[in-house]
């Protein structure tokens, strides 16, 4: 029989999160694998306040995670933007 | 909530987010990538936040494929060069290593906090989707608000620095 999940559980999971997106900004050296590394650790943060909201019955929590998962769509735009610039500099220099 | 949904969904968060970090195929690991965010929209589901797993699916996907979609078409990041090597590679497992452990022994010194039920009327009242619980309040209209001030936002910066020439 599984336990039943708590706000631990939740915290423990992000954490794990965190640890695995904060691990790979350093393991992955491309723009796209820093990114995806980047998202993770976004999503264990807004995952948290999600969790947080929840046990103390308060909604500001999910305003903040929008917020941050809006940090993350902005982070990849200039992801697309710097590999999209690169691509056309090497194309040029071709 | 399912104490056996839950984790599941932990379960499989954790084993995407590590296919997605660790994997030296680019697009095995956008394929963890995705599955690690449809199994979070899951859970915010679960935690009684569906807008946010709607916003979650609606941002982050596209954002995952934008990005990916063009290096996986051209090929241009090779296994070799995507992974560091020797000291950032040492480095970065220490990290999350070390981070783990000490977040996890933080959180077990915590007496353990249930959650409560949800309290919220619109939650057990009958919705657009059969009876889905969603949780409609006024501040969740702001979400939409948010997401098209910041949307606009990394657009015009986008624009900007495409601009510069970055």
């Amino acid at each position: 029989m599984l336990p039943e999940p708590t706000f631990n559980s939740v915290l423990m999971l992000g954490a794990i999160l965190l640890a695995t997106g904060a691990g790979g900004l350093f393991v992955r050296r491309s723009a796209t694998g820093r990114m995806l590394s980047l998202m993770l650790a976004l999503n264990a943060v807004s995952l948290v306040l999600v969790a947080g909201d929840r046990y103390f019955g308060t909604s500001t929590g999910r305003l903040t995670a929008a917020l941050v998962l809006f940090l993350g769509l902005a982070c990849a735009a200039v992801v697309v933007v710097a590999v999209t610039a690169r691509g056309a500099r090497d194309s040029e220099r071709e | 909530m399912s104490a056996t949904v839950f984790w599941t969904l932990a379960a499989v968060v954790i084993t995407a987010s590590v296919v997605a970090v660790g994997h030296r195929v680019l697009r095995t690991a956008v394929v963890g990538a995705m599955v690690a965010v449809l199994a979070l929209a899951a859970l915010y589901v679960q935690l009684g936040a569906p807008w946010l797993a709607l916003t979650l699916l609606l941002m982050q996907i596209p954002a995952v494929l934008a990005v990916a979609i063009p290096l996986l078409v051209n090929g241009r990041t090779t296994p070799a060069r995507d992974h560091a090597r020797g000291v950032d590679l040492v480095t970065g497992l220490l990290l999350a290593l070390g981070l783990a452990i000490e977040l996890a022994w933080i959180f077990q010194r915590l007496l353990p906090a249930p959650f409560p039920p949800l309290t919220d009327a619109a939650a057990e009242a009958p919705g657009p989707f059969g009876g889905m619980p969603i949780a409609a309040r006024s501040d969740d209209l702001l979400l939409a608000a948010l997401g098209v001030v910041v949307l606009l936002m990394s657009l015009a910066a986008a624009q900007a620095l495409r601009r510069e020439g970055v």
